[in-house]
């Protein structure tokens, strides 16, 4: 089924099916420009389509009633191609070509000089460097870019028209069109293009050469004009570059981010955990990282389409209400973000702490046994300090994983040693924030002389905001010994000597003045003795 | 040098001679000084004919008629001017003066 239109050639209607339309008014339209420097083309014009209906006629005999690309192909095949009205004589027309100066350049891809698609030779000739370059850099920004470039190429092949009439191959080169062009490039048979470019310029600049000296400074003008025509252009195709990876950056990393909920931060706690203002910030979470892309988007956007616009001139600029709504979008976006930031600084947010103690039965001249549990269900490296993630606990139920875990001794002048564990949460309300620690899951086990801590603890995961974490402090009286294992390196907040624990419970400690002494250690110098053992009890 | 070239050049040269010549015979449209052309192999594509009797015309060696046809475009009948008159009997005298010319010339070359 095809749609057909009704045209009206030399007062004759006529249903032309659309296809055959679009050759029928391309024909034409060369012509008018293959005999624009005819004085009556409009009068050649309107014998050639008065010829042309009776043509139609003729094949419109018996039941057919629509004229088709067939019957239009087989017209053009009687009149001829443009090239074919020509008659004129050749010195009248070039020389009036002269005077008409340089046509537009345009960006179109040269099927004749193509390894691939052409696109590169159609650059050359746009920016009227030699092909071998733009080919240089195509390769060398494709290994750079690890392949992704090659995408980029697959869509100007597809964005970027093909030269196929006589007129688009001499835009092409921003040689005017006109007949005496059309003519050469005809003659030529498109044979040796290259040779062709290299000869008319020769030809052109010997000519102004001879003219006169001073023409040496025009040329030289010309010369510099080209070389910053060419420097902007690579300018535009560097801009162009950055800020389509720039770009494509956002976006994926918005998808990444996004892929749980919207901007679920959970990924992303680490991040918000160093950026107070978004924790402590009445504008929601999720409001702040959005008007953190739109403000970093909407100008990469403009970059990317004004280097579009300075390297092909055919691209057309945006439309105004699609600048405006960008431009109103990014104004709110950062004022979102000033807003966020000034009211961060004016809202703090309160520890608030749910507080566990328990007694241990230490007496004096005993040894504390303390030793860190972790969990490598949940991670591989259970004894890091800090690190904080997103698991499934047993019911299969998300949770915040978090092993910021501190750990604290201090001496006591009571008989009684005890341990005291902080859950703490910071929120803008303490009451809220007691709440919320109250929430945090934290497991240790008491056995005689023998602390198990676990080295983590549990969250729900709507605490992804939230500073949190657990202190623990133990006080032990006067003269009690602590012997720890390796794991609990990571988390001591008040060693004092540096050490390294190395074989379980092979160092004791004692506290003076608040820190932790070691009776027994090797200080830090004779490490490198111990190393291999060292590395071998890692293995282990 | 191209041999297609060549030909269409020399083709070119005497095609106006040829029209002028049909239509001294009696008025015709296009269609008929096209057919005419045609069997004498004169022309190829019948584009090329078109900005010829144009500038034909123009020059005043030719001059036309409107003349309705049965079912489709009314007609150009295109007919020789005094001036084309005149004009065509010079362009015999030179036709008849080169062919002489180009006889004796090839003959001598080729023989």
């Amino acid at each position: 089924m095809n749609k057909t239109l009704d045209i009206n050639i030399a007062n004759q209607i006529f249903h032309i099916d659309e296809q055959a339309f679009k050759i029928l008014k391309k024909y034409l339209d060369d012509i008018k420009t293959y005999l624009s420097k005819e004085e009556s083309r409009d009068e050649i014009i309107q014998d050639i389509e008065a010829r042309i209906a009776e043509l139609f006629i003729e094949r419109m005999i018996s039941d057919k009633q629509v004229i088709n690309d067939n019957d239009v192909n087989e017209v053009i095949k009687v009149m001829g191609q443009p090239e074919d009205y020509n008659l004129s004589d050749e010195d009248d027309n070039s020389n009036s070509s002269r005077t008409s100066g340089n046509a537009e350049k345009k960006l179109y891809r040269d099927r004749e000089m193509a390894y691939i698609s052409g696109l590169s030779a159609g650059m050359a000739h746009y920016l009227n460097v030699e092909v071998i370059w733009i080919r240089l850099i195509w390769i060398l920004f494709t290994v750079f870019s690890t392949g992704w470039l090659i995408l980029a190429y697959i869509i100007l092949w597809i964005l970027v028209p093909e030269a196929k009439t006589t007129a688009e191959k001499l835009a092409m080169k921003g040689e005017p069109v006109n007949l005496s062009n059309i003519e050469k490039k005809i003659k030529e048979g498109y044979d040796n293009v290259s040779e062709k470019i290299k000869g008319v310029d020769v030809e052109k600049h010997s000519k102004n050469a001879q003219s006169s000296i001073s023409s040496f400074f025009s040329q030289l003008e010309k010369f510099l004009l080209s070389l910053g025509k060419v420097i902007l252009k690579i300018i535009g195709f560097l801009l162009l570059l950055v800020s389509g990876i720039g770009l494509l950056g956002l976006i994926f990393s918005a998808l990444g981010v996004g892929g749980v909920g919207l901007f679920a931060a959970a990924d992303f706690n680490d991040f918000i955990r160093t950026d107070a203002f978004i924790m402590s910030s009445i504008v929601p979470t999720w409001l702040i990282i959005t008007a953190a892309f739109v403000s970093a988007m909407v100008p990469m956007l403009f970059i990317f389409i004004f280097s579009l616009k300075m390297l092909f001139s055919n691209v057309k600029r945006p439309n105004l209400t699609f600048s405006i709504s960008m431009v109103s979008i990014w104004v709110l976006a950062v004022a979102t973000l000033i807003f966020s930031a000034i009211n961060a600084e004016s809202r703090n947010r309160i520890r608030g702490e749910y507080v566990i103690t328990d007694t241990l039965n230490i007496q004096e001249n005993d040894t504390l046994f303390v030793k860190m549990k972790g969990d490598l269900n949940y991670t591989n490296t259970p004894f890091r300090h800090n690190s904080s993630i997103t698991v499934f606990d047993e019911n299969n139920k998300k949770m915040l994983y978090d092993s910021d875990i501190d750990v604290k001794f201090h001496s006591t002048t009571d008989d009684q040693a005890y341990i005291r564990i902080s859950k703490f949460t910071y929120d803008f309300n303490e009451n809220e924030a007691r709440d919320q620690s109250k929430k945090m899951i934290y497991n240790y086990e008491i056995e005689e002389n023998k602390i198990t801590l676990n080295a983590f603890m549990l969250a729900p995961i709507d605490l992804r905001y939230n500073s949190r974490g657990i202190d623990i402090d133990i006080y032990l009286p006067e003269g009690v010994s602590i012997a720890m294992n390796e794991n609990v390196d990571d988390f001591l907040k008040n060693r004092f000597e540096n050490y390294k624990i190395e074989d379980p419970f092979d160092k004791i400690f004692l506290i003076e003045d608040n820190m932790l002494k070691c009776k027994n250690c090797i200080l830090e110098d004779q490490d490198s003795i111990n190393s291999q053992k060292s590395g071998k009890q890692k293995q282990l | 040098m191209n041999i297609e070239n060549t030909k269409a050049q020399m083709r070119k040269g005497i095609l106006e001679y040829c029209i002028l010549s049909i239509l001294k015979q009696s008025d015709a449209y296009v269609a008929e000084i096209l057919e005419e052309l045609k069997t004498a192999k004169l022309i190829v594509v019948e584009g090329t004919i078109y900005p010829l009797l144009t500038r034909l015309k123009n020059a005043g060696l030719l001059e036309y008629r409107w003349e309705e046809s049965t079912g489709g475009p009314p007609r150009k009948y295109y007919k020789l001017t005094e001036d084309g008159v005149k004009f065509l009997s010079e362009l015999s005298n030179s036709w008849e003066d080169l062919q002489i010319s180009v006889k004796t010339i090839t003959n001598q070359k080729t023989k």
